[in-house]
C-alpha cells in the first residue's frame, strides 16, 4: 500500500515547526529512507502515520483514505512498528513480545503459534530454543530479529521502522541489514525506515527521503540520491568518497542488465550454426548455456570469426567468472579489474543467468567516481 | 524462670490476641491496596495531582497516632464504631496511603516511555496497556509499597488496643500499667517477630508475583 502524505505538518507547541508543508509518496512494496540530522522531523514524520504524534495539518493518505478515517487502534494495529531493542516487553517471552498484536487481533492459539514459529525461522532464530526466553537473555542483535518479528507478526502491508538497528555495534548492524534486504525480498512490504546512517540508508533504501530543518530537502530512487544530489545539503551528507562507498553498498540484484544474448549448447552445434544466430544480432560476445540451462561459458564473436565453420562449438567455449545477485557492485567492478573482463554475468543460487554488468553501466552510474579515491 | 511461666499459663490469651492482631491486619491491607493503588494508578500521569496527593497522604502520616485515634473515637461515636476494629482499619488504611499511593506512582513512572509508545504504537488500548506493560513491571515497587504499610500496621495495629480493638497491644499497655515485665516481653517479641515475619512473606510473594523476565533483568543489573 502506498503511503501519500499531503502537505504534512507539525508544529509543536507555538513555534517549532518540526514537519514543514512535506509532500511525498511512499511506494508500495518499496523501501522508503528518511534521514537528515538529529531533530529534523524524521521520527515526528513517522509517528504521524500512525497517529502516536497528531498532525498540525495537512493530511496522509493510505491506499486512498484517509488516516482519519480508520478508527486510530484499528490503524495501528495494521501497521507494524518497530523501534530500537529498548521496545520489546522484558516481562514477556520472546513468543508471547511477537504474539501481542495477533493477541489484539484475537488470533486463534493454534494460528498465532504457526505464525511466531514461521517468524522465528524468517528471523533466523532457533524456534527450539528461542520462544521462551525472555529478552534480556537474547544478545542486541537477537533482540532487534524479535523487533522486527513482532512489527511482522499480523502481516501488516505497511511497517514503520524508527532507528531500528542504531544501538547495535556496526559488525551485527552489517548482518541485521543483509538479513533485511532478503527479508523483504520475501515479504515485499511497505517500509518507511528512519536512519541517521547513510551507508544503512543506501545500502537499504529503494528511495531515500532526506530531511533538513522539517523540510523535504530531495526525495528519489537511492541512484538519483547519489548521482543527482539537489544540493549542498545533499552532498555533505553523502560524503565526498560517496561513489566508491555507494558502489560497495548498492547490490547488482538492483542494477544488473537482463538484455544479454545467449546459445544453448547441444553436442551438434557448430560454430557456425553459432554465428549465424549471433549475426543477427550486433554482439561481441555471446554466452554459452548447458543443456541444464546453466552458465557453460562464452564465446567471442570475433575468435569464432576465424575457426573453423564445422568446428563444434564446444572447443571454443571459454570459462568467466560470474556474480550472485546479492554481491556488491563494488565486487563487481574489482571481479572486472581482476579478470579483464567488460562484464560480468549474474548467476544465481540454481545456476541460472539473470543477467549481466556491464563496466560501461557502471561508469555510467557512477559518474565521475575516481576509483583511486581514498578513504 | 517467670517470663515462660506466664507463656505457658496464657497461651490461650496469647493466641487468641495474636489472632486478633492478625484479623485487623488482614482487613486493613486489602482495603488499603483497594483504594490507594487506583487513586496511585489515576494519578501518576498527572505530575501536579500526583504531587497534590503524594502531600496530603505523607500529612495524613505524620498525625500522631494516639491523637488519630481519639479523633475517631468522636467522629465514629455516633455510628457506634467509635470503639474495636473499625477506628484500628480505618487508621490502618491511612497511614498505608502513603507508601502505597507513592510507590504505584513510582513505578508506574519508572517504566520506559518508549516502551509505552511501543505499546501503543502496536495498538494497545490505554487499559491494556495499563494492565499489559505498566502494572506486570510494577509490581516490584508496589509490592515493596505494600509491604512498608504492613509492617507499619503491625506496630499502629498494637496501639489500637488503646480503643477497644485488643491484639498484642493487650500484653504492652497491660504490662506497663502493672509493672509486668514478663507480659510486656511477650507482646514486644511477638509483635517483633510478626513485622519481621511479615516483611519477610510478603518479600516471598513480591519474587513469585515479579514476571520471570523482569527478575532475571534485575539479576543480570546486579
Ligand atoms: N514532544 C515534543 N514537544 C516539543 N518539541 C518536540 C517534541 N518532539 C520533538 N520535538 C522537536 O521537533 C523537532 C523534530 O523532532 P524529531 O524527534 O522528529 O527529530 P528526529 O529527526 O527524529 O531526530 P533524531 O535523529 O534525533 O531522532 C526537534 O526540534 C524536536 O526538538
Ligand atoms: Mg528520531
Amino acid at each position: 500500500m502506498a503511503i501519500e502524505l499531503k502537505k504534512l505538518r507539525k508544529v509543536y507547541g507555538e513555534s517549532t515547526v518540526a514537519v514543514d508543508d512535506v509532500d511525498l509518496t511512499f511506494e508500495d512494496k518499496k523501501i522508503s529512507i528518511l534521514i537528515g540530522p538529529s531533530g529534523c522531523g524524521k521520527t515526528t514524520t513517522l509517528k504521524m502515520i500512525n497517529r502516536l504524534i497528531e498532525r498540525t495539518s495537512g493530511d496522509i493518505i493510505i491506499d486512498g483514505r484517509s488516516i482519519d478515517e480508520i478508527g486510530v487502534i484499528e490503524l495501528r494495529r495494521s501497521i507494524g512498528y518497530v523501534i530500537q531493542e529498548i521496545g520489546l516487553f522484558p516481562h514477556m517471552t520472546v513468543f508471547d513480545n511477537i504474539a501481542v498484536v495477533p493477541r489484539l487481533l484475537k488470533w486463534p492459539e493454534d494460528k498465532i503459534k504457526k505464525r511466531v514459529m514461521e517468524l522465528l525461522d524468517l528471523m533466523n532464530l532457533d524456534p527450539d530454543e528461542h520462544p521462551y526466553k525472555y529478552p534480556v537473555q537474547l544478545s542486541g542483535g537477537q533482540k532487534q530479529r524479535v523487533g522486527v518479528a513482532r512489527g511482522l507478526a499480523a502481516d501488516p502491508e505497511i511497517l514503520l521502522m524508527d532507528e531500528p538497528f542504531g544501538a547495535i555495534d556496526p559488525i551485527n548492524r552489517e548482518k541485521l541489514q543483509d538479513a533485511f534486504i532478503e527479508i523483504q525480498e520475501q515479504i515485499n512490504k511497505t517500509i518507511v525506515f528512519v536512519t541517521h546512517d547513510i551507508r544503512e540508508a543506501i545500502k537499504l533504501g529503494d528511495n531515500i527521503a532526506i530531511f533538513n530543518e522539517g523540510k523535504l530537502v530531495q526525495y528519489d530512487e537511492t541512484m538519483t540520491v547519489i548521482n543527482e544530489p539537489a544540493d549542498d545539503f545533499v552532498e555533505n551528507l553523502l560524503g565526498s568518497d560517496r561513489g566508491l562507498r555507494s558502489m560497495e553498498l548498492v547490490r547488482v540484484h538492483d542494477h544488473y542488465d537482463t538484455d544479454f544474448f545467449a546459445l544453448e549448447l547441444t553436442e551438434k552445434l557448430t560454430v557456425g550454426d553459432a554465428l549465424k544466430e549471433i549475426e543477427k544480432t550486433d554482439r561481441r560476445y555471446a554466452y554459452v548455456l548447458n543443456e541444464k540451462k546453466r552458465l557453460a561459458g562464452y564465446v567471442v564473436r570475433k575468435k569464432i570469426e576465424k575457426a573453423n565453420k564445422s568446428d563444434p562449438l564446444k572447443k571454443h567455449v571459454k570459462e568467466t567468472e560470474s556474480i550472485h545477485p546479492s554481491s556488491s557492485l563494488l565486487e563487481a567492478m574489482s571481479l572486472m579489474m581482476t579478470s579483464g573482463l567488460s562484464a560480468v554475468p549474474v548467476v544465481d543460487d540454481r545456476g541460472r543467468v539473470r543477467g549481466v554488468v556491464r563496466f560501461s553501466a557502471l561508469m555510467e552510474m557512477f559518474g565521475s567516481v575516481d576509483l583511486t579515491g581514498s578513504d | 524462670m517467670e517470663f515462660l511461666d506466664y507463656v505457658t499459663r496464657n497461651l490461650d490469651r496469647i493466641v487468641s490476641e495474636l489472632l486478633r492482631h492478625i484479623h485487623i491486619i488482614a482487613i486493613a491491607v486489602p482495603i488499603s491496596i483497594g483504594i490507594g493503588a487506583p487513586i496511585g494508578i489515576a494519578i501518576a500521569n498527572h505530575k501536579n495531582l500526583a504531587k497534590v496527593v503524594i502531600y496530603i497522604a505523607s500529612v495524613m502520616m505524620t498525625i500522631p497516632s494516639l491523637a488519630l485515634f481519639g479523633v475517631m473515637v468522636v467522629l465514629l461515636a455516633p455510628f457506634g464504631a467509635g470503639l474495636g476494629i473499625p477506628p484500628a482499619v480505618i487508621a490502618l488504611v491511612v497511614y498505608s496511603m502513603l507508601p502505597i499511593i507513592r510507590n504505584v506512582v513510582v513505578a508506574i513512572r519508572a517504566v520506559d516511555p518508549e516502551m509505552i509508545e511501543a505499546a501503543r504504537g502496536m495498538g494497545m488500548t490505554k487499559a491494556q496497556v495499563l494492565f499489559k506493560v505498566r502494572l506486570p513491571l510494577s509490581v516490584p515497587i508496589i509490592m515493596a509499597g505494600i509491604r512498608n504499610a504492613a509492617v507499619m500496621g503491625i506496630a499502629v495495629t498494637t496501639i489500637a488496643y488503646l480503643v477497644g480493638a485488643r491484639g498484642l497491644g493487650y500484653f504492652i499497655f497491660s504490662g506497663l500499667s502493672r509493672a509486668r515485665l514478663d507480659m510486656i516481653l511477650v507482646g514486644a517479641i511477638l509483635v517483633s517477630a510478626m513485622g519481621i515475619g511479615t516483611n519477610y512473606g510478603l518479600m516471598k510473594l513480591e519474587q513469585f508475583l515479579t514476571p520471570r523476565g523482569v527478575r532475571l533483568e534485575r539479576q543480570e543489573n546486579r
